[in-house]
């Protein structure tokens, strides 16, 4: 049974990759938008290295929110095209599977974005950090688990609804308010060397655990509402 | 909405109201002071020092309450040496808090018919707190009535689990407007700002989203769909909430909490509570009674209390922005008793129309 799931859920994470692969529209329009907020961020405020330490890790998650909502409406809008929603509703393999290989490519997404965005942040702002990059590196990977999981979630929902794209954000932002000013928080924290971390890292990695656990209770009864 | 309790529960709720009203806006006597004292437990007589012994009588009894503690003893007056000195028969408990309160006690009888005392430092404006609180009360539980509600609609897929949990957060989110409208009326005064991103404000303000996400989400999706969609909304919605508080804790802002240590102000929002209470549930009842009749008629649709909201926050908007001193607590809270009435009545207007309309439709179709 487990290594049926696995393999149910390793053929969706296949097939979202080679689609992607093979017409990279999610991926580059992802990596333009974000690379035009953060341009358009730094012509709007001209920050002091100083400043930029305080206002980057606000940026920075702001230009991924948005991207992400971009990837995220894609990534469904696709699959009720093709018809494939339906076809998954019809067939025995649990509804987790789908779910969890939409979330782990959406992630796999996300986070190579983040790696080319990185350093042109860096190059844009002059940014230097005053803490600890590792955790720096655990706080990306958390604020960029929530917003993955919520905004697979609930992009799944909004398709199923009368203004579909629309509806995604106004659905998403509300819920991840408290991720998002954790992740800023937190990431703040490190760059400014300001104080710890550490307790926004622990309310992050909760809020991460507690929504996973939401959404992939509530997602059989999403996909096969009627 | 034929119910012969439905004259009864109007009639009762609106008199609770009109007194409560009246308890809150007229000017009782203050039965509050504070000591600076540091006392020890005594079974002998103690002197405590007192801001004002103006208020006290001998043979009254007096409230002695360390708020921070949780310390609260009723003990006899038995002298006045002076203004600023009142001796007690004895203490039971240590009071090493600085300042604690010192009340006096009025009988049930009395309390009646006392208004709420006008608060030193605030002024009239405290007073919003009447309606404040309750309107804050009442939206909690509304919304508690829509989590359990869409749990056992996702459990049970029963209609009308489903009815309850989209007519509570309908009536939750306008007395959440209300809190979020007189809040920033309150604070221009006390804080000297109209909004503070401290921890409750945050959060509530995070609720009111996340409720007018769920009830557009509602209007986008109908149907058994829609349903479904918006009972596992709910269901995040109100999973938010803890980190919401936890998330703005974290950032520090933390104005001081307003505590009511004078049992009059405490009567007063206690008749309040009740009188708001029971509006909410009459709200409630008449709300659901609306959408069970709109159920039946097929067009029926479901309207948003969000947009009347809105434009509520928009006007006002417009004085925000000015910068002015000396500023008058008895018109700040004039306007926070007012703006509550207006989204209150709004709301019911925009219930009334409602009702007009479904009863013509129902006409029309012969029902």
């Amino acid at each position: 049974m487990t290594n049926s799931l696995l393999r149910l859920i390793k053929a969706n994470l296949a097939k979202d990759l080679r689609l992607e692969w093979r017409s990279r529209d999610v991926f580059n329009a992802m990596l333009f938008f974000a690379l035009l907020v953060v341009v358009i961020f730094s012509f709007a405020f001209e920050p002091t290295t100083e400043e930029s330490r305080r206002l980057a890790g606000g940026l920075f998650w702001v230009a991924f929110l948005f991207s992400t909502i971009v990837a995220l409406n894609q990534s469904w809008a696709r699959e009720l095209r093709n018809g494939v929603l339906d076809a998954y509703r019809v067939s025995p393999a649990p509804a987790e599977a789908l779910l969890l290989g939409k979330v782990v490519s959406n992630f796999i997404f996300v986070a190579l974005l983040e790696c080319l965005m990185v350093p042109l942040f860096i190059l844009f702002y002059n940014l230097s950090s005053a803490g600890s990059i590792w955790q720096l590196a655990v706080i990306l990977f958390l604020g960029t688990w929530a917003l993955v999981i919520n905004g697979t979630f609930f992009a799944a929902m909004s398709i199923r609804t009368r203004n579909r794209e629309l509806m995604l954000p106004l659905l998403l932002l509300p819920v991840s308010i408290p991720a998002v000013t954790s992740m800023v928080g937190a990431t703040t924290a490190v760059l400014t060397g300001d104080g710890s971390p550490l307790p926004q890292m622990k309310l992050l990695a909760v809020y991460c655990v507690v929504f996973t656990a939401a959404s992939f209770a509530l997602f059989d009864m999403v996909l096969n509402a009627e | 909405m034929k119910s012969k309790l439905y004259p009864l529960l109007t009639v009762l709720t609106f008199a609770l109201l009109s007194y409560g009203t009246y308890l809150g806006l007229g000017n009782g006597p203050v039965q509050a002071t504070q000591s600076p004292d540091r006392v020890d437990a005594s079974p002998k007589p103690v002197v405590l020092a007192v801001s004002s012994s103006a208020i006290f009588k001998v043979g009254d009894t007096a409230i002695i309450d360390s708020v921070d503690s949780g310390v609260r003893e009723k003990e006899m007056v038995i002298a006045i040496p002076d203004t600023t000195h009142v001796t007690v028969a004895k203490l039971d408990h240590v009071h090493n808090e600085n300042p604690f309160a010192i009340a006096d006690k009025l009988p049930f009888a009395q309390q009646l018919k006392s208004p709420a005392p006008t608060e030193f430092t605030m002024g009239n404006v405290q007073r919003i707190f009447y309606y404040h609180v309750p309107a804050a009360t009442c939206a909690y539980t509304l919304f508690l009535v829509n989590f359990v509600a869409s749990i056992i609609f996702l459990w049970k897929r029963s209609a009308t689990a489903d009815l309850w949990a989209v007519t509570s957060a309908e009536v939750g989110l306008v007395f959440a407007t209300v809190v979020l409208v007189t809040g920033p009326i309150w604070g221009r005064i006390a804080w000297n700002t109209w909004w503070a991103w401290e921890p409750r404000l945050t959060t509530f303000l995070v609720l009111w989203l996340l409720y007018v996400s769920y009830l557009v989400l509602r209007r986008s999706a109908e149907g058994g769909a829609g349903a479904i969609l918006s009972a596992a909304v709910a269901i995040f919605a109100f999973l938010d909430v803890p980190f919401s508080y936890m998330a703005n804790r974290l950032r520090g802002h933390h104005p001081p909490p307003v505590t009511l240590e004078d049992p009059g102000m405490k009567f007063v929002l206690m008749v309040n509570m009740l009188a708001f209470l029971l509006f909410a549930g009459l709200i409630l009842w008449l709300r659901s009674d609306l959408e069970k009749v709109s159920r039946k008629i097929s067009a029926a649709h479901i309207q948003k209390a969000a947009r009347g909201a809105m434009a509520c926050l928009a006007l006002p908007a417009v004085f925000l922005f000015q910068e002015r001193q000396n500023l008058n607590p008895t018109t700040f809270m004039l306007a926070g008793y007012i703006a509550t009435w207006v989204i209150y009545l709004a709301y019911l207007l925009f219930l009334m129309a409602k009702m007009a309309k479904l009863k013509k439709e129902a006409a029309e179709l012969g029902m």
